[in-house]
């Protein structure tokens, strides 16, 4: 308790806002948004509150201010008029959010100067039109309750950091920036890599390095291995037909997410060519969900079958290490050849990314599945080794000034380096953050950073593209983005956006600049700035053999990026919080993962606290069973434990705290033991198997032509059939005592794709976005009660050593003959004349009846105010959308205000409404367009063309439901039973 | 034994019955009127504004037409409320309401935004969309009433469910009804989906 | 005088009008009383909460949506239902013996409606709105949904609480004339008598009493069943594998009717050792009550082993989610009340056991424990196993729904222990009646004649 307080910034910190200002600052909220003035009450989930009230002094520049005593729900004249602006109609502003230092490219949608949605976008290689959950959430850590606002120095301090920022440039010039370090995270940006190219060039004594924690480099390095270059790797999933990953996670959270999930499911939706999905892991993943064949192995054998793969295909001379490939893998790749793909993960050492590389341009997939580019990020040194050598240029004395540049070392670095100690050895440190995250705590100074969707700036897609950022609101007065600073400190008083334009005046031709700009503005994306190909050859004694993992005692240990909250830099985001883990569904924690059989043998069960012991530094923490973990090793989720942040603080386990620099993926000889400790984990799916009950269905691709032939039910071949399941008839020809409607306008209805569903939670998080679903936190999820309205349902099937891994994503079914619509007391969920299940707020008292009465339990309801206290602002929440009261129950309404506008945008026009014309939030937001949805009674339209495959059925359509969300059946192709011995 | 009660106490007694009943009745009847009366509702009554802005003067004598300021009412949510700017590029050049239009120019040189007290007020989870009404033939009078002749402008109806509904209620809805089997009709105009979500 | 006239067999009325009008209060009654009063207060605040802070602050999630507000109204409007049927049927068969058990049967009726009838509001999410569910011209022209058994529900308790109230106070009338007669504060009189409604006990007076009072009678004995059968109806309707049954209404009036019976017999016995009513109670109504438990528990057995039946014939899924209520995590709630109110009545079997007051007692107590165990099991269990496995939860009461249950009950001995002070607990003029029946030779009618003899 003691340590939490010292712990609390205001304690140890005086901002200068605080010395003078602040009073007014006050005010000045109070007047702008007079409902958040009582946001900042204490109570049960204060935590959650305190994000409410945060927005009182987050970036507000973007709409006007009301002063104090500003009547009641008053109409507002604004002064003047702004040019293009209809009061009452979004806009959309084109930018691109970082991760990992590539660009994603999105549409923001901004109501009256606000921010209230994220959407993809089509013209970005690394969006396509689509978003992964982390951009999705961006809206919210635009408003963390911590945000800085104002320099901050460490132990207070009364000096205004502006003025001295050209001190400091003239200070670094003087003496040619001598013992000078810029530790920036990584940087693809042309604007800011060019800034910092001119800032180097004025301080030639100053030196440049990128930190992440949870880097790609090996990949890299693997490349200059074998290619003598270090060169960017991307894959084109959509043009294998056979796909090995060793190791790898192409389909998992990641820069690149969006681009591979949709290429691979492209690759999957023509039963014709249909690529097979090879996958070697130690911890179930999204890639391993959707694998024909998963072999679930430690890691240390990785090395070994990487070798084993390329000896079978003459790349290297066959080693007898007893490595056993599992029959018809090496077969498949020789007949795919170009069309073959093998791919090594962010684990793997970079001798087995040589023997990957080796193997593809052995096969001749280089150019057809994989490009090779020269490196998107920065070229500074990177990685753990650099990190290493600063710590230890730290210890020489050799660094006397430190500027971080929105990266947390002294929270992210491997544990042997302890940066955060060191940090505070420097003389002079500097540091540019968001929050008074722990790096910044360490700092001498920190200046606030602007938030993406604040800033002016470019990033490089994967690919190489680039996109544009262009603020979507003013940021707050104060903070500065890091291109800003590296100015700054160069000596140059330039404002983002002409440091930016300014970069990109030379990239266009000169008559035409303005034109091109603005196009580019529009777009988002700067044409032609891919990067093309390189052709590679193997450099001459390339191949290295892998280091063999030392044979220690005791379990291997894996860390492994949080899907959640990655590798901790979205951990003050509640929503990232609240959103299920894919596989352990999991909220507002992390846990040791651990496979079934090995957590038996070591007396755990989910939820056990235990000690791990790995080379002298320990950590206790609960495990949680996994199954399809591989046996005898832990997978440890980074980015939790944080040990600031009012979020995100004392959340979870710190496995940071346990990394070594010499092993920063893979470590051997832990030792973990029960602590006798019980902990609380919240998550969402308590039950992991279909008991026999044919919920999701799966078809084997060999049985797929027969069935299209029959034009029968995807019903014949249920997931659950093994367990004897028959699948009962179908709704249609049972009679019902629900009223019967006939249809003359559209009538809306859905098919969910299973075989395009990677399980990524991009559809989970929009919706929420979307529909102002509330966050709840953490006791009110182990309660049963988050909010989701659309979740997905993730089920285990078979040997829990080595089980299949479904996904279904559940909302409202919207049945024609809804259950819940008869019970309803008061009218207040009801048929429409358009088919929906419409549930009305406003009328509902509560008796929750429907609930009861829903047989797919896709209910939310309000226990509490969660709307006041769920930890979105009010001003931020999508207008369109009815925020709910306590006591009320919600729903899926099919993104029923998207319907309304193109309802009014066509009737306005004079015309029926289009299909394709609605775009639910869910469906926009999905990488892999497993979403299909539009009007059912028009035969011609999408969703009733895919509701017309053989595949389709309905959940639970024994129960005579008529769900309108219907199903298609996913699509496998497991091993034959001769293949399976 | 001796009477407890004198003979009068039976009348009293029937006659607290028969008020109890009628207490009911008159509340019940009461109750109906009165939710229904234009008085509840503030039907024709004007808010103080901060500015005497006449609609009378502007709609009524000077006839401009209610877009002049009002613009984006046929194609957005929201009719559109004037910025100060639109007032003064008239003002400005004409010598009429000189200290009354003082806090409108105040807001202007301030950019201030500039607060009407409302007078039509629609519940936050009832959405109503100024666009789709003008452009289905709904004209302005028809919810605000003769607002050329107000010289401080006041609702012309309840603006209760009810009174929206008797126009949605009445309209004929675009192509073939809809039926439930119980032969009763879904009126698309009545869906609660059009006006809550 | 009273415990003089309690040795006699049949003791002079004036015994019971004397226990009303004797003006101390036993310091027996007064604890209990203040006991009662207390347990109330704590109801009242665990309500404030509820509404204050909303009903997240039960255990209640998604899939359990209905705690213990569903499973008291359920047993409590069970008692009532019974309660009153055993009432009318007494008053409606004109047995001659029933005078003793009726106004416990009648008040006991009354008291737990008034128990029941408030936990559909309580249980509401915005409580305020309860009147949604009464049809009335709103301004805002939305009428309630009346196929939900929700709104049949409404009226029923409407219906049930007017129609015993009228029966127990019409009932009541005379009695209150008698103590009007017999007080001797001026107060009283004039309290006793307004209650009265000026009975003069003339023969027009006993014609039109006796006429109301047997309609209502008449009236109870189908509502009881219909109303308990509508309280069925709520979970039958459903499509929830364990609830969505045949024999729920029968079911419910069965297990309803054993949880009254069982509540009467313990207030009756109580009143009688408290108030010395031995003469007024005797062996034989007590013979008739236990015979009554037994042949209920013997159709609720039935209903369960029907239950189990149906679920492994019905389908898979309901044979899972009976599996699930008979052997997972609650099933010490189904097998606690398998052995409560199917096997605990079965000792009455043996007389010695009829005999012995603290065994009935006993039996009593457990019926209705049974009964509130059985009630959790249908709502909670019932969700148990539900369609997808995906939502399957557990549920926990908080600590705010206890006070709910043992408020109710306070509630319930607050006002019990107010009628056994302050209202003849046995119609004085039924025992008018019954002795003058009794003492002529000629009997009323061959039925009340048969059973006017006596077994012993």
């Amino acid at each position: 308790m003691t340590e939490r307080d010292e712990d609390r910034p205001e304690a140890t910190w005086r901002s200068l806002e605080a010395l003078d200002g602040d009073a007014g600052a006050l005010r000045w909220r109070d007047g702008e948004f007079p409902d958040l003035a009582r946001a900042t009450a204490t109570g049960r989930r204060s935590l959650l509150k305190l994000m409410g009230a945060s927005v009182a002094l987050a970036g507000t520049a973007g709409c006007e201010r009301l002063p104090a005593e500003a009547p009641a729900d008053p109409i507002v004249s604004r002064a003047g008029a702004t040019p293009g602006h209809v009061p009452g109609e979004p806009l959309f502003f084109a930018t691109s959010l970082p991760l990992e230092g590539y660009g994603r490219g999105v549409l923001v949608e901004s109501h009256e100067g606000r921010p209230t949605k994220i959407e993809g976008n089509p013209l970005h290689p690394a969006s396509l039109g689509a978003t992964d959950a982390f951009a999705q959430a961006a809206i919210l850590s635009l408003y963390a309750p911590d945000r800085l606002r104002a320099a901050l120095r460490r132990g207070g301090g009364r000096r205004r950091l502006d003025g001295t920022l050209a001190q400091l440039a003239a200070e670094f010039a003087a003496d040619g920036g001598a013992g000078l370090r810029l530790l920036t995270g990584p940087v693809s940006s042309p604007s800011l890599t060019a800034g910092i190219a001119s800032l180097l060039d004025r301080l030639p004594e100053a030196r440049w390095l990128q930190w992440s924690p949870v880097g790609d480099g090996n990949r890299l390095d693997g490349a200059a291995l074998a290619f003598g270059e270090r060169l960017e790797t991307r894959l084109d999933l959509a043009r294998a037909s056979v796909i090995v990953a060793i190791d790898d996670d192409p389909l998992g959270p990641g820069p690149n997410q969006v681009a591979n999930g949709a290429g691979f499911i492209a690759g999957r939706r023509d039963p014709a060519r249909f690529s097979r999905l090879w996958v070697f892991e130690a911890c179930p993943s999204l890639t391993g969900a959707r694998a024909d064949r998963r072999f679930p192995v430690s890691p240390r054998a990785v090395p070994a079958i990487a070798r084993a793969v390329a000896a079978a295909l003459g790349v290297v001379p066959p080693a007898d290490d007893g490595v056993e490939l599992p029959p018809g893998l090496v077969e498949d790749l020789r007949r795919a050849g170009p069309a073959a793909v093998v791919t090594a993960g962010r684990r793997a050492p970079p001798e087995v990314h040589a023997l990957v590389h080796a193997v593809n341009l052995a096969l001749g997939a280089v150019g057809t599945t994989v490009h090779h580019t020269r490196p998107v990020l920065a070229g500074a040194p990177s990685g753990v080794a650099a990190l290493a050598a600063l710590a230890a240029e730290i210890d020489a004395g050799a660094v006397s000034r430190l500027v971080v540049i929105d990266a947390n070392p002294a929270y992210d670095a491997p544990a042997d380096l302890d940066l955060a100690r060191r940090i505070r050895r420097v003389p002079f440190s500097l540091c540019l953050a968001s929050r008074l995250d722990e790096t910044a705590a360490e700092c001498l100074w920190t200046l606030p950073l602007a938030h993406p969707l604040e800033s002016w700036g470019d990033l490089r897609a994967p690919n190489g593209t680039v996109g544009l950022m262009q603020p979507a609101l003013a940021p707050p007065a104060g903070t500065m983005t890091a291109l800003e600073l590296v100015a700054r400190l160069a000596g140059s008083e330039a404002p983002a956006r002409e440091l930016v334009r300014g970069y990109w005046e030379q990239a266009f031709p000169p008559g035409e600049f303005e034109a091109a700009w603005l196009r580019t503005l529009h777009d988002g994306v700067v044409e032609g700035t891919a990067f093309e190909e390189i052709p590679v050859r193997l450099a001459p004694g390339w191949e290295v053999p892998p280091p063999v993992p030392a044979q220690g005692e005791g379990l291997t240990v894996l860390f492994a990026p949080d899907p959640s909250v990655w590798d901790g830099q979205f951990a003050d985001n509640a929503w990232l919080q609240e959103l299920p883990k894919p596989l352990t569904k999991l909220v507002w924690d992390n846990a040791i993962l651990i496979a079934p059989a090995t957590a038996a043998r070591l007396g755990l069960a989910n939820g056990d606290g235990a000690v791990l012991e790995l080379h002298g530094r320990a950590l206790e923490a609960p495990v949680w069973l996994l199954p399809g973990h591989a046996p005898d090793c832990v997978t440890l989720p980074l980015g939790y434990g944080h040990r600031r942040g009012d979020v995100a603080r004392g959340l979870g386990f710190d496995a940071y705290s346990v990394r070594r620099s010499e092993a920063p993926w893979v470590d051997g000889g832990a030792v973990l033991q029960p602590s006798g400790r019980r902990h609380l984990l919240a998550t969402t799916q308590d039950h992991g198997t279909m008991v026999g009950r044919d919920l999701v269905r799966s078809v084997p691709l060999a049985r797929l032509a027969a069935m299209a032939a029959l034009g029968g039910e995807a019903g014949g071949e249920a997931a659950g059939e093994e367990a004897g399941e028959e699948t009962e008839v179908a709704g249609e020809d049972l009679p019902s005592i629900y009223p019967e409607y006939d249809y003359s306008g559209p009538a809306w209805g859905m098919a969910v794709d299973l075989n395009a569903c990677i399980g990524c939670n991009a559809c989970v998080i929009a919706c929420q976005v979307e529909n102002n679903v509330p966050a709840v936190g953490k006791e009110e999820v182990a309660r049963g009660r988050e909010m989701h309205w659309l979740r997905i349902d993730r089920y285990w099937e078979g040997d829990p050593a080595d089980p299949r891994i479904h996904f279904q994503p559940v909302l409202c079914m919207h049945c024609e003959k809804a259950p819940c619509e008869v019970v309803c007391p008061v009218n207040a969920t009801v048929h429409d004349s358009e088919g929906l299940n419409v549930m009305v707020y406003n009328r509902c008292i509560g008796t929750r009846y429907c609930s009861n009465n829903c047989p797919y339990k896709v209910r939310r309801f309000n226990w509490f105010d969660y709307a006041d206290e769920g930890g979105r602002p009010e001003v931020t929440a999508n207008p369109d959308v009815t925020l709910r009261e306590r006591g009320v129950m919600e729903k899926c309404t099919y993104c029923v205000q998207r319907i309304q506008k193109a309802r009014i945008q066509a009737k306005l026009e004079d015309r029926p409404i289009a299909d394709g014309e609605v775009v639910t939030a869910c469906q926009q937001a999905c990488p892999t367009r497993a979403f299909t949805f539009g009007d059912i009674t028009d035969p011609a339209s999408a969703v009733s063309r895919a509701k017309a495959s053989p595949l389709n059925y309905g959940l639970l359509e024994e129960l005579n439901t008529r769900p309108r969300t219907t199903y298609l059946a996913r699509i496998d192709d497991p091993p034959a039973p001769e293949e399976a011995s | 034994m001796a009477q407890i009660f004198p003979p009068r106490s039976t009348t009293i007694a029937r006659s607290i019955l028969a008020g109890i009943v009628a207490a009911v009745l008159v509340a019940a009847v009461g109750g109906y009127v009165v939710t229904r009366s234009d008085w509840y509702w503030r039907v024709g009554k004007a808010e103080p504004q901060p500015v005497p802005f006449s609609h009378l003067l502007h709609a009524g004598d000077l006839g401009l037409d209610c877009r002049y300021c009002h613009t984006t009412v046929e194609r957005s949510a929201l009719a559109g409320i004037p910025p100060a700017q639109t007032c003064l590029g008239c003002h400005d050049g004409l010598p009429v309401g000189g200290a009354a239009l003082g806090p409108l120019r105040t807001a202007f040189d301030t950019g201030e935004p500039f607060l009407w007290n409302r007078v039509h007020r629609v519940p936050d989870h009832a959405l109503f969309h100024h666009g789709i009404h003008v452009s289905s033939g709904v004209g302005c009078a028809t919810c605000h009433g003769p607002v050329e002749e107000m010289p401080r402008i006041a609702k012309a109806g309840t603006l209760s469910m009810s009174w929206c509904l008797d126009c949605h209620r009445e309209v004929e809805p675009v192509g073939p009804p809809v039926t439930d089997g119980d032969g009763g009709l879904l009126h698309p105009l009545t869906d609660c989906s059009r006006c809550h979500r | 005088m009273a415990d003089a006239g309690a040795e006699a067999p049949h003791p002079p009325h004036g015994a019971i009008g004397g226990v009303v009008l004797r003006q101390r209060f036993g310091w027996r009654w007064l604890a209990a009383f203040a006991a009662a009063v207390a347990g109330s207060l704590l109801f009242v605040y665990a309500t404030v909460v509820l509404v204050v802070r909303g009903v997240g602050v039960w255990g209640t999630n998604i899939p359990h949506v209905w705690g213990f507000d569903i499973i008291n109204y359920a047993w409590w409007i069970g008692i009532a239902n019974a309660a009153s049927l055993m009432a009318a049927a007494f008053t409606v068969r004109r047995a001659p013996w029933r005078s003793a058990l009726n106004r416990f049967a009648e008040s006991v009726a009354l008291f737990s409606v008034i128990c029941a009838g408030l936990f559909p509001i309580l249980h509401l999410g915005r409580p305020w709105l309860f009147h949604w569910v009464f049809p009335y011209p709103a301004t805002f022209g939305v009428w309630p949904q009346f196929r939900s058994p929700l709104v049949w529900d409404f009226f029923t308790i409407l219906t049930h609480l007017v129609v015993t109230a009228s029966f127990w106070y019409v009932g009541l009338i005379p009695d209150l004339a008698h103590l009007r007669d017999r007080a001797r504060g001026a107060l009283a009189r004039k309290v006793f008598g307004v209650l009265a409604l000026g009975w003069r006990g003339s023969a027009r007076h006993w014609r039109n009493h006796q006429r109301a009072y047997h309609t209502l009678a008449g009236l109870l004995v189908a509502m009881a069943v219909f109303m308990q059968s509508t309280v069925s109806t709520e979970f039958a309707v459903t499509l929830v594998p364990e609830w969505h049954q045949p024999r729920y209404p029968l079911y419910f009036v069965v297990s309803g009717l054993i949880s009254g019976i069982g509540m009467v017999l313990v207030v009756a016995l109580l009143a009688r050792h408290f108030f010395e009513l031995h003469g007024f109670i005797t062996q034989r109504h007590l013979d008739v009550v236990s015979s009554l438990l037994i042949a209920n528990a013997i159709v609720i057995a039935w209903s369960y082993a029907f239950e189990a039946f149906s679920s492994w014939y019905a389908s898979k899924v309901e044979l899972q989610s009976w599996l699930l209520r008979a052997t997972g995590e609650f099933a010490w709630l189904y097998w606690g009340a398998v052995a409560c109110a199917v096997l605990a009545p079965q000792v009455l079997w043996w007389r010695r056991m009829r005999r012995n007051v603290a065994a009935l007692i006993l039996v009593g107590l457990l019926v209705a424990v049974g009964i509130w165990l059985d009630r959790f099991m249908i709502v909670v269990g019932g969700l148990l196993g539900d369609y997808l496995p995906s939502a399957w939860e557990g549920y926990s009461p908080s600590v705010w729904e206890w006070p709910l249950l043992v408020g109710s009950i306070a509630v319930y001995g607050t006002l019990i222990l107010l009628f056994l002070r302050f209202v003849p607990v046995i119609p004085v003029f039924e025992v008018h009646a019954g002795r003058r029946d009794e003492d002529g030779d000629e009997a009323r009618d061959e039925d009340g004649d048969r059973s006017g003899e006596d077994d012993r």
